[in-house]
Formats: C-alpha cells, sequence, structure tokens
C-alpha cells in the first residue's frame, strides 16, 4: 500500500471513529443497557433495581434495562467492571455506599471513589438514631450523656458513619457497635443490651412510637412527609448547622463516557424517576424514590465522599 | 383470639387462587432447594416480582410455600449426591448419603421429608400459641448470651471430631482460619486476604460446604473409580436397576423411632430461629450434634435415619420461629424474613407491633397458611423422594460427573461469582486430602460456621463493656447459666468418652479371659 493510500485509510478511519461517536451519542440508546450492581441476587439493590429496570424502559427510547450482578470483593468488584468495559453509555453502575465504605477503609484501593461519573441518586436512606424517650428525650440531652458516660450505640457500618458524623460535629464521643444486620441491632435495642439503635427510616417506623423516639434524622436529604410524621417529625442535623450524611442510591457511568451520552442518559433518567407511575410502585415496595439530577447527586456525592473519609476513622 | 378476624383469615385462605400458589410455592421451593447453590433466600427473591402481582394471601401462600418447600428440598440433593441444596443441609449428608450408597436412598429421603414437615408442623404451633413469649425471651440474649450460645453449641458438636483429637483439632484450625478470611467484623479491614481484593467479602458458606463435601467426595469416588475397570455389562445392569427396582422405604414403626431426635430438633429449632443472626444451619448442625452425644447407641454418623432426622428436625424448625422478630416486633431475623415483610410491605401492611391489632386477619391468614403448607409439602416432597431416591442408583460412571458438573453450577449460582467456582474447586481438592489422611471434614466446617458468630459477638460484648473482659463474659444471670451448661456439657463429654473407652476395654478383657 503506498504512503497516500496508507494515509487515506488513516483519516477514513479516524473520521469513522469520530462519526461512530457523534452517531452513538444521537442514536443512544440503540441497545440494551445493561444495568450493573455489585451485589448478589435478592437484596434490596437488587429488587429495587430489578423493579426499576421492568419499568422504566419505555423511558429509555425502547431500550431495555438488563440487571447484571457483580458482587465481591466488598461490592468493589461490580465497580470495577464497569470501568474495564467500553465507555460507550451501554453499562451504567447503580450502587449504594457500600463500595464507597470499602474503598475508603482499605490501604491500597484499586479504584478511588472519584473514578465514576455521577448521573443521579434513585433513592437515598438516612441513618435515623433511635432512642426510649424516658432515657433521652432530646438531642441536647443525649449530647449531655454522650459528655458524662459512655453512650453504646448499635447499627450497621453505613448507618453508624451517619451517626459518627452528627455526634462529631456535635462535639461528643460515643461508643459504636457494629453488626452484621439491621435484625440484630434493633434485637438488642430491644432487649436493652445497647442505648442507641442507628437505623433506616422504614426500620425506624417498626420500632416508633411502641419501643422508641426518633431522636434525629442525621441525613443530608429531609424525608418524604408522610414518613417524617409517622416518625413524630425528629429534627434533621442540618437544622443544628451540621452536615449531614446521606446514603445514596446512586446510579454512575464510567467517566471516560462522552459528554452527550452522559447528558442524554442524565434526561432519561429523570424522566424514569420521576414518573408518576414508577414513584408509585417504588412507595408500594416501601422505599419512595428520592430523586436528585444529575448535578446535585453529583455535588451530594462529592460531599459523602469527603465526610465519610472522616468519618471512618471514628469507627476504627 | 379476635375471633372474627380468624374467621375472615379462613374466608382468604381457602381460596382457589390462594391453595394454588401455595402449592406452586411448595413445589418450586422443593425443586429449587434440590439445586446446589439456590437457597430458600434466593427462591424467594427470584419470585417476590411475582407476589407483586398477587393478593396477599396469594403472595404469601407462594413465598411461605416456596420457603418451606426449598428447607427440605435441600435434604434430597444431600442425601442422592452428597451435596446440600443449601448450607442447613449440610448436616444431612453424613448419614443421608451412606444411606444411599446402601441402596436406602428412598428411605433417608421419607425420613428426611417425615421429620421436616413433623418439625415445621410442631414449630408452627408453638410459634402461633406463644409468639410474643418466645420474641421476649430472645431479647433477653444479647452479644453476651450468645457468645456463649455459640460456645455451648461447640461444645456439643465435639463429637463430631471423629476418634483423633488431633486431627480433629487440625481440621477445627482450618476451619477458623478460613473463617477469619475477609473484611474484620468490627473495623471492616481487610484480613488474611493475602492481597487479594476478592477475598474481602471471605469465603462463602455455599461453596464452603459444596467443596468440602461433594466435591471432595467425587474425587474420592472418582479416583476409585478410575482404579476399578468396570466391564460394560455391569453398568447396563446398574441402569436397568434405576428404571426397574423398588428401594426400600421407611416403615412407620422407623418414623416413631425417630422421635427423640426430632423432639431435639423441635427445642433447638424453634429456639434458634427466633434469634437473629443464627440460621437453619446453626440449628441443624447444634440438632445433630446434641442428638449424637445423647444417643451413641443408634451410631449418628454412620449412615443412621436418626441422625438424618435431627439434621432435618432442626433445620425446618427453623421456619416458623423465623418469622417470630418480624410478627412480633417487625424486625426480619433473617434474609428470609426480610424478604416476606418486603412482600407484606407491598401489599400495604407495614411489620411492626400494630400488625396484631391493624390487620389481625392477615396475621392468621399467615398461621393457617404456615401449617397448610407442611401437608402440601409431604405430598409434594413425596413426589419428589421417588424421583430423586432412582438417580441415587445411577452408576457411578454417570453420576460423578453429574455431581461435579452440579457442584460447579451449584457453588456459582448462589452469588453469581465466579471466583466462587475456584474456592470450591479448591476446597474441594482440600476435603479430599483431608479425607486420604482421615482428617474429619465436620469440625471444619462448624468452626467455620461458628467462630465468626462467637468473635463477632465477643467483641461487641466487650465494646459495650468498654474493653472489661468479666463484664463481657459475666454480665448477666443469663450467660453465666450458660457459661455453667457449657461446663456440665465439656464435663458429660469427657465423662462418657471415659467411660466408654473403659467399657470397651472391660469387652476386650471379657473376650480375651473367655
Amino acid at each position: 500500500m503506498s504512503f497516500k493510500a496508507t494515509t487515506a485509510a488513516c483519516v477514513a478511519a479516524a473520521l469513522a471513529l469520530g462519526m461512530g461517536t457523534t452517531v452513538a451519542a444521537s442514536d443512544y440508546p440503540s441497545s440494551t443497557i445493561n444495568w450493573v450492581i455489585p451485589f448478589g441476587a435478592g437484596g434490596g439493590s437488587d429488587r429495587l433495581s430489578r423493579v426499576f429496570a421492568a419499568e422504566a424502559e419505555r423511558h429509555f427510547g425502547g431500550a431495555s434495562l438488563n440487571v447484571e450482578n457483580h458482587p465481591g470483593a466488598g461490592a468493589v468488584t461490580g465497580w470495577m467492571h464497569v470501568l474495564n468495559q467500553p465507555a460507550d453509555g451501554y453499562t451504567v453502575f447503580n450502587a449504594t455506599p457500600t463500595p464507597i465504605i470499602t474503598l475508603l477503609s482499605e490501604e491500597d484501593a484499586p479504584v478511588d471513589p472519584g473514578e465514576i461519573d455521577i448521573l443521579g441518586y434513585l433513592a437515598a436512606f438516612a441513618s435515623v438514631l433511635v432512642v426510649r424517650e424516658d432515657e433521652f428525650p432530646d438531642w441536647d440531652s443525649f449530647i449531655s450523656a454522650l459528655n458524662e458516660r459512655a453512650v453504646t450505640i448499635g447499627g450497621t457500618n453505613a448507618l453508624l458513619l451517619g451517626a459518627a458524623n452528627a455526634i462529631d460535629q456535635a462535639g461528643a464521643e460515643a461508643i459504636y457497635v457494629p453488626y452484621g444486620s439491621t435484625g440484630e441491632s434493633v434485637t438488642d435495642f430491644l432487649g436493652g443490651h445497647i442505648d442507641v439503635a442507628a437505623v433506616t427510616e422504614s426500620t425506624a417506623l417498626t420500632i416508633v412510637p411502641e419501643n422508641g423516639i426518633a431522636l434525629m434524622n442525621t441525613s443530608s436529604i429531609p424525608l418524604p412527609d408522610s414518613v417524617n410524621e409517622a416518625l413524630g417529625n425528629p429534627p434533621m442535623i442540618t437544622d443544628l448547622g451540621y452536615s449531614g450524611l446521606a446514603f445514596p442510591r446512586w446510579v454512575g457511568m464510567h467517566p471516560d463516557t462522552p459528554e452527550e451520552i452522559k447528558a442524554r442518559f442524565a434526561e432519561m433518567f429523570e424522566a424514569a424517576a420521576t414518573d408518576p407511575e414508577i414513584e408509585a410502585v417504588f412507595e408500594a415496595a416501601g422505599e419512595p424514590i428520592i430523586f436528585l439530577d444529575r448535578e446535585a447527586a453529583a455535588a451530594d456525592y462529592e460531599a459523602m465522599v469527603n465526610t465519610m473519609r472522616n468519618a471512618i476513622g471514628l469507627l476504627q | 383470639m379476635q375471633i372474627d378476624a380468624f374467621y375472615d383469615a379462613l374466608a382468604l385462605v381457602f381460596t382457589f387462587n390462594t391453595l394454588f400458589w401455595l402449592v406452586i410455592g411448595v413445589f418450586l421451593g422443593v425443586g429449587l432447594g434440590a439445586i446446589p447453590g439456590l437457597t430458600a433466600s434466593t427462591g424467594i427473591a427470584l419470585m417476590l416480582p411475582l407476589s407483586f402481582t398477587l393478593d396477599i394471601t396469594g403472595a404469601l401462600g407462594l413465598l411461605i410455600g416456596l420457603y418451606k418447600g426449598a428447607v427440605f428440598g435441600g435434604s434430597i440433593s444431600a442425601i442422592s449426591f452428597a451435596t446440600p441444596g443449601a448450607p442447613d443441609s449440610a448436616a444431612t449428608v453424613y448419614d443421608g448419603y451412606k444411606l444411599t450408597k446402601q441402596g436406602k436412598g428412598r428411605k433417608a429421603i421419607l425420613t428426611a421429608l417425615y421429620s421436616s414437615v413433623t418439625a415445621d408442623t410442631a414449630s408452627d404451633i408453638v410459634v402461633i400459641l406463644v409468639a410474643p413469649s418466645i420474641a421476649l425471651m430472645a431479647l433477653q440474649f444479647g452479644p453476651t448470651e450468645r457468645l456463649w450460645l455459640m460456645v455451648v453449641a461447640i461444645t456439643l458438636l465435639g463429637t463430631l471430631s471423629g476418634r483423633h483429637l488431633a486431627k480433629g483439632m487440625l481440621s477445627a484450625g482450618i476451619g477458623l482460619f478460613l473463617g477469619t478470611i475477609g473484611a474484620d467484623p468490627v473495623s471492616n479491614v481487610a484480613r488474611n486476604t493475602f492481597g487479594q481484593s476478592w477475598l474481602r467479602d471471605g469465603i462463602h458458606l455455599v461453596p464452603l460446604v459444596i467443596g468440602i463435601f461433594a466435591m471432595s467426595q467425587m474425587l474420592d469416588q472418582g479416583l476409585e473409580l478410575l482404579r476399578k475397570t468396570r466391564g460394560g455389562k455391569k453398568v447396563e445392569q446398574s441402569a436397568k436397576d434405576l428404571f426397574g427396582a423398588k428401594s426400600e422405604g421407611l416403615t412407620f414403626r422407623e418414623y416413631l423411632s425417630c422421635w427423640r431426635e426430632m423432639g431435639i430438633g423441635i427445642g433447638v429449632g424453634t429456639f434458634v430461629g427466633a434469634l437473629p443472626g443464627l440460621g437453619a444451619t446453626v440449628a441443624s448442625f447444634m440438632s445433630y450434634g446434641i442428638a449424637k452425644q445423647a444417643f451413641p447407641e443408634k451410631k449418628i454418623g454412620e449412615g443412621s435415619i436418626h441422625g438424618i432426622a435431627a439434621a432435618e428436625a432442626g433445620n425446618n424448625a427453623t421456619v416458623g420461629p423465623t418469622l417470630v422478630p418480624l410478627l412480633a416486633f417487625g424486625i426480619p431475623g433473617s434474609a428470609t424474613a426480610a424478604l416476606i415483610g418486603a412482600a407484606l410491605i407491598l401489599q400495604g401492611i407495614t411489620p411492626s407491633p400494630r400488625m396484631f391489632s391493624l390487620h389481625a386477619d392477615v396475621i392468621y391468614a399467615l398461621f393457617i397458611i404456615l401449617i397448610l403448607g407442611n401437608l402440601f409439602n409431604l405430598g409434594i416432597g413425596r413426589a419428589f423422594s421417588f424421583l430423586y431416591a432412582r438417580l441415587g442408583q445411577v452408576p457411578g460412571e454417570v453420576l460423578v460427573p453429574i455431581i461435579m458438573i452440579m457442584a460447579v453450577i451449584g457453588a456459582f449460582a448462589a452469588r453469581g461469582d465466579p471466583a466462587d467456582v475456584y474456592m470450591m474447586l479448591g476446597l474441594g481438592f482440600l476435603g479430599f486430602l483431608m479425607r486420604r489422611v482421615g482428617i474429619p471434614e465436620a469440625p471444619l466446617v462448624i468452626t467455620f460456621l461458628i467462630a465468626p458468630l462467637l468473635e463477632e459477638n465477643l467483641r461487641r460484648a466487650l465494646l459495650i463493656n468498654r474493653g472489661d473482659w468479666g463484664g463481657a463474659l459475666f454480665g448477666s444471670a443469663l450467660g453465666i447459666g450458660l457459661a455453667g451448661f457449657a461446663v456440665l456439657v465439656l464435663l458429660i463429654t469427657f465423662k462418657m468418652n471415659v467411660g466408654s473407652k473403659l467399657a470397651k476395654i472391660g469387652h476386650a478383657d471379657d473376650k480375651k479371659e473367655g
């Protein structure tokens, strides 16, 4: 092949590649989008992802959403899988704070929590501190007690981070008791073995008002009105001027994905997440959609990672 | 009892729709449970989207039927292929597979079925009568009490160490080490992972159980088959047996002879099931260990139906009580209970202490479905037992590769993680080596299962007591009582072993003199 012909072929190939990206962006999505979750089948994330995938297809130009489970390595395997796929918008990552906690706990983490482009939040759960009313009737009495004696707070690692973040900003210290599941921590709270339970709002609803009160919502995102009311309108940590920590079900893509595709996906994702029919399905599933658009979610995600980076040391 | 609500519940349950989904649930459950790696919670998760479309009793029928069927179903493959369908059937392998090899697979499966259904029904009745009392009792078990309960379990299970204490200890040591791999339960920092990120979640129980029990046996049997040169005629004959021969069933007298083992299973399973975080596997092993300890004359572990009865009664007796914390406090005590709770939420019923007053009809309907599910389990389980018992007669040349493929599928199916397959193969090879040098597998599995629970509870107790060991270990009367019980069990075990050894020496002397 002559030099000219080689050059022409290279230029044609480069043009084709360039055009390919443009065509892909304008046609996006033209095939199945793989919706990767870093957990096994049967958990909460799996359940909600499958509900969303089944309901949201009509907002993705008819492209189907295929839920893929990539569990392992503290939910980091799924993240690495996403980074190893082509950055073409056909692999989406839907996760919770679990992989972030794993990465922040590792000395030599294989991925940085920043290696993802956040395109929205589908839901966010809060860490609500539940106490016995006769022991801690309000936040002030709780903080006074923390300064006077050792108070034990039980919950899963993520929820304890929310509690630790709030208590640290109030200038107090507590004993954080990690549990593998909420069921165990709530049982120990009801049995009087620990003083406080850090639970999600849906678990708090099963405890309040019979067996305790919701002392504080330590999240950065308000609870839905109906939930807030059922919990006796607990104060939010942000009301005190402190930063809160929400635990989102976030959705992101490979950072190298072309901007047009990310923007298009974010648009379709918003249409699906704010569809009243889909909202009703999530409401019925016990986890209402708390949607944050791309910009708000990216800002909250960055703040969350920074807050977690600090709070994680409080648990160790 | 609210009689009106009870009548409403009867009307809700005895409809074609509810009974249809209950039958489908049990059928799917037994079938799924018999496939290694597919546990009850995976099956329920897979069926949850379908349950959205059903009414409340239809959904409960489907999910509870599936749960009951799957817990029994796990024993079918444990008995037929030495591959427990789920970890909670692991203790059934010891006696079940030995009976299958003796051509008594059907007897073994029927024992598992009848003891499962008996224990399940009895524990359901206990739940219906005294659910709130059981739940209140379970609340007394904090980290200190749970850690002593684990110590009691280890002392009870000491009898599974085999005849050589040193080999038993070595096996337990390996299990202890394997159980510590993964994230530290308190600091969440990875430990003993050799820098391998895929080990961060630790070793999953399903590939461990399949590798140690099934793959190791198949490697052993495969090697044995390679050594023997089998003629085509013999294989033909065995294949003919599969379709023509009748294997031995279970007589009513034999079933009744297992009443003590079933009683142990009902007691242990009911209590352990009501405690969050322990589950059917612990109950099954504990029940098996107690029965083996209490009735040495029944030769449990050597191919005895009594061992199957104890293990299977133990795991199925947890099914109803698992729902106790959910019904009494709204707390899901296990992954399966959480999924059933999710189904209730989807139907507009939030599990909480208010459920009994707000939705009494649904609670009674759930109770009726619990009992009815056992009847369907009995019928459908019998049909499956005939089918699977025949698989046990398949010639080794065919069966060994089939079980190996099932083991690979089972290890992968549990979490969809390819690393679990490699882990299962590695553990299968380890189990094979252990068998070759006479090291028992049971202590490895038991310490792997119990030691992490013990560690978690010990460390929580220490955190709660600000590092004070005295308070962490003996901070409550119940804790002291359980510690005393553990010491008592140890003393009895020691005395019995010494006694039996002296008796053996005595017999040997008698023979010499005679």
